[in-house]
């Protein structure tokens, strides 16, 4: 993967639908501003933070806001660029390339557009490699890395930029702006050097998301062999087959929370929960913790093995439910309390998925 | 904690306290027992509930985070808890939660409105009320025996089954009544190693706590009632039996160290008369005058031959009543325990006529009759000795008395008898005989094949009888209450088998020593 072209465009939504674990924003409208950028600019080179000068800047750019608002709220297109230009001119240096922050849902397609409409390579790294709701839920901040100073921008040309102290405040004086700003807006956070992101990131995220969106897409085409094929190649764990039954969305502590009880598809009487908030956080089946964060939720059509994202599941709904391990860069000191199932406000243990992270 | 009260989930949601409750889930689970119910304001694996238990789950707490009630549902059901009870929950508690109950069957229930702390209060004062009950009825008991001075058995059996509001019943070894009300035991099985048991062959259930006063020993005694009721009323009737056999085992136990202590002391003096010579009868006299006993004038012994389920112990135990059963008949004077049985004498201040010695012997028959029949199975054998004069007379009164007890048991099949030396005469001959060990085992090895085959006993018993009838198949058939052909077979049988011949004098001679000598030894 060298260059990205409009036609992988495609296979790398999929891929990152399934890596927001039920949230991340919709990408479908990400797919055709990515699509509509390489078209318009040319294709984009992906690059590994290695292989730039340790000291250039790379800045990344992302959707800040409500999922429920930015499904609504199409993109301007301006003001990703807009963040990051806004952010650079903070830092008196031009960014040599522009970085996805959260390889999967929508956030991990939009730095594509805005890299080729700047005429930047893409890094082939990120700080999740899933969705997470929140600014500091990063490796970077496990590394002690500084979320500042970042910029916001509107589609309007609104731009604001934040020198912070720490990652929480960073989160804090996002999302104070953001709630000003229309609650869908652009931010560029993490203005790192290619050496930083080479030592602390998350690499070959993007190569990840196109190979399991490659895979899904064999298990769609009905290929023999490759379910089994894609939860070995992606280390995931099926748990359960199930019919929605019950779904309750509500919203408590600023968060879009919801529930979702699935009974057993073949008749018997187990039953799973899924505890979400934003993305799906925890799998219980029958009472007992299976699958939590940061490992991946992820439900998909039992038919057509698309994933489904929170906003879109419904009662009736027969899904499939798989575990996939988080990139091993997790697994450091402070995961837990950072993005582990206390820091959603769950009074659950991790749980390790069967097989071996890969 | 008293024992677990008899109450399963159903019965717990029926009470007033949950009377608002709703069961959402789980009926399957609703006859399992309660053995407490707890409140909690969460349920994990790191603190699961007790076995039995009823969770009641305080819900604000919880909040929306339902999966709690999940996990609290998955933990109880892991711990062998037998119900959850969610109060107040905000939301409503969802289908995750109700399949989940319904798939362990652990009882799942709501009560909405209601403080938590009240409501489990109000619930376990409930559920606790019987065992409040049971706990001060049996510390009413204890306050009762308490103030019980006198080891009284009527007025203790009176106590208890005032308390247990029904007749409670003191049986002895022979099932019969000690104190208290008869209840009719029949066959049914009593408390034996286990120290309680419940008859439930009858109607109504026959409860039996048995009284052993050391290991190993035999039941003394047990503490029977019978109950038709419920199941509260015969827990409690348990723990009142119970605590009633403790408290009479003790009682028992300490009248028996007392008694063997004052056996101990007798015993010891006994010997030292036996030794009469090694011993200075200066010693022996200051004993004697301290257990208020005396051995100055004319002394006849006697000796009492127990035999049947007889241990040391026992003896101890019948001492008493053997003493009192000989005063009755006249009989006073120093008793002590024996192996056997017991050793006596009467001291007279002049030299008693050989007159007398008849009604002597009758006295202790009588005293005797009157003990066997009293213990069935107990057989008591009397021998009585010339009188003598002081110590060493003494001495010598009471091994003939001794003698005269072992002719008394071997010459009769009844479970009492006397035998007085001098009436004895010739008999005499045989003591030796009756006592050598090695005559005994000569005897068993003799009558070897007929033992062998005689598994009842019928064999020995009937060529005895045939020989002490002078081989009259008549007069044995007559006192063995059987056909005299039956007799001839079988002493046909007897000496086919010993390959001997009947009308051999010699023969028939040692075959009646070694019947006798074997019937005495066995």
């Amino acid at each position: 993967m060298d260059y990205l072209k409009p036609g992988d465009i495609e296979t790398l939504c999929l891929g990152a639908t399934l890596l927001g674990a039920g949230g991340g924003g919709d990408p479908y409208v990400a797919k055709l501003v990515a699509q509509q950028a390489l078209e318009t600019y040319g294709p984009v080179r992906v690059v590994d933070p290695g292989e730039l000068p340790p000291d250039d800047l790379v800045l990344t750019t992302a959707v800040i806001g409500a999922p429920t608002v930015i499904l609504e709220k199409l993109p301007a297109g301006t003001e990703y660029v807009g963040s990051v230009k806004a952010l650079a001119s903070y830092l008196g240096k031009e960014p040599a390339a522009i970085m996805s922050i959260e390889v999967g849902g929508l956030n991990t397609l939009l730095p594509i557009a805005t890299a080729a409409e700047m005429g930047l390579p893409i890094v082939n790294a990120d700080s999740m490699r899933r969705a997470f709701p929140q600014i500091e839920m990063t490796v970077f901040t496990l590394a002690g890395l500084p979320a500042g100073p970042l910029s916001i921008a509107d589609e309007k040309g609104n731009q604001c930029v934040f020198k912070t102290t720490d990652n929480h405040v960073a989160e804090s004086l996002a999302r104070a702006a953001v709630i000003q700003l229309g609650l869908a807006n652009a931010i560029s956070c993490y203005p790192l050097t290619a050496a930083q992101i080479d030592e602390h990131g998350i690499h070959g995220s993007l190569t990840y998301c196109n190979e399991v969106g490659s895979l899904l897409e064999a298990v769609k085409r009905g290929e023999e062999g490759s379910w089994e094929r894609f939860l070995t190649e992606s280390g995931s764990a099926e748990f359960f087959r199930g019919k929605v039954v019950d779904l309750d969305r509500r919203t408590t502590g600023g968060f879009a929370r919801s529930t979702v009880i699935l009974e057993d598809l073949e008749g018997g009487d187990s039953t799973m929960r899924i505890e979400v908030q934003n993305e799906n956080l925890i799998a219980f089946l029958d009472g007992e913790a299976v699958v939590t964060t940061p490992n991946l939720i992820c439900l998909l059509d039992c038919e057509t093995f698309e994933p489904i994202t929170t906003e879109y599941l419904a009662y009736g709904n027969r899904v499939v439910v798989i575990g996939m391990p988080c990139a091993p860069e997790w697994h450091r000191p402070g995961m837990l309390e950072l993005v582990g199932p206390v820091a959603f406000g769950y009074d659950v243990d991790f749980v390790d998925l069967p097989n071996q992270p890969r | 904690m008293v024992s677990p009260p008899a109450a399963t989930v159903r019965q717990v949601l029926a009470s007033g306290a949950l009377r608002e409750a709703v069961l959402i889930g789980g009926k399957r689970g609703l006859d399992a027992a309660v053995s407490d119910i707890v409140l909690r304001s969460r349920v994990d694996a790191r603190t699961p509930p007790d076995r039995g238990a009823a969770v009641v789950l305080d819900a604000a707490r919880i909040g929306d985070n339902l999966y709690q009630v999940d996990v609290a549902l998955r933990v109880i059901s892991g711990a062998g808890a037998v119900a959850l009870i969610v109060v107040n929950p905000d939301p409503e508690i969802d289908m995750g939660a109700q399949r989940l109950a319904n798939r362990l069957g652990v009882p799942l229930a709501v009560v909405t409105g209601a403080d938590v702390i009240a409501l489990t209060y109000r619930l376990r004062a409930e559920f606790w009320a019987p065992d409040v009950e049971h706990v001060a009825e049996v510390h009413r008991l204890l306050a009762s025996l308490r103030q019980m001075r006198v080891a009284d058995p009527e007025a203790f059996v009176e106590l208890l089954s005032a308390a247990a509001h029904t007749p409670v019943c003191l049986i002895g070894q022979d099932r019969r009544p000690v104190a208290g009300a008869g209840i009719e035991i029949g066959e049914r099985r009593l408390a034996g190693a286990e120290d309680y048991l419940v008859d439930h062959s009858a109607r109504a259930a026959l409860h039996s706590a048995s009284i052993v006063l050391a290991p190993g020993e035999h039941v003394s005694y047990w503490l029977v009632a019978e109950s038709l009721r419920s199941g509260s009323s015969q827990r409690l009737l348990r723990s009142l039996l119970q605590v009633g056999s403790w408290y009479l085992a003790a009682l028992l136990g300490s009248g028996r160290v007392r008694a063997e202590r004052d056996a101990r002391r007798r015993i010891a003096v006994l010997n030292e008369i036996m030794h009469a010579g090694e011993v200075p009868e200066r010693d022996v006299q200051s004993q004697l005058v301290e257990l208020g006993w005396s051995a100055s004038g004319w002394n006849t012994g006697l000796h009492i031959k127990l035999r049947g389920p007889a241990d040391p112990g026992r003896i101890v135990d019948l001492h008493a009543e053997m003493s009192d059963r000989l005063a009755a008949a006249g009989i006073e004077g120093p008793l002590v325990e024996r192996n056997d049985g017991w050793s006596g004498w009467m001291t007279d201040a002049a030299e008693p006529p050989p007159e007398s010695y008849s009604l002597v012997l009758e006295n202790l028959d009588v005293a005797l009759a009157g003990f066997s029949a009293a213990h069935s199975g107990l057989q008591a054998h009397g021998g009585i000795g010339r009188p003598y004069p002081d110590l060493t007379g003494l001495r010598r009164s009471l091994i003939e008395a001794a003698e005269a007890a072992v002719i008394a048991n071997a010459r009769t099949h009844e479970p009492s008898g006397v035998a007085h030396i001098d009436r004895l005469g010739v008999q005499r001959v045989l003591l030796g005989w009756f006592s050598s060990d090695d005559f005994t085992s000569y005897a068993g090895s003799v009558l070897e094949p007929v033992l062998e085959m005689d598994t009842e006993g019928d064999l020995l018993e009937t060529l005895e009888a045939y020989l002490d009838a002078s081989c009259s198949t008549t007069g044995a058939a007559h006192r063995l209450g059987v056909h005299r052909n039956t007799v001839s077979n079988r002493v046909r049988r007897v000496a086919d088998v010993l390959g001997i011949r009947l009308d051999d004098p010699e023969v028939r001679l040692s075959l009646q020593l070694a019947c006798r000598v074997l019937r005495i030894n066995r």
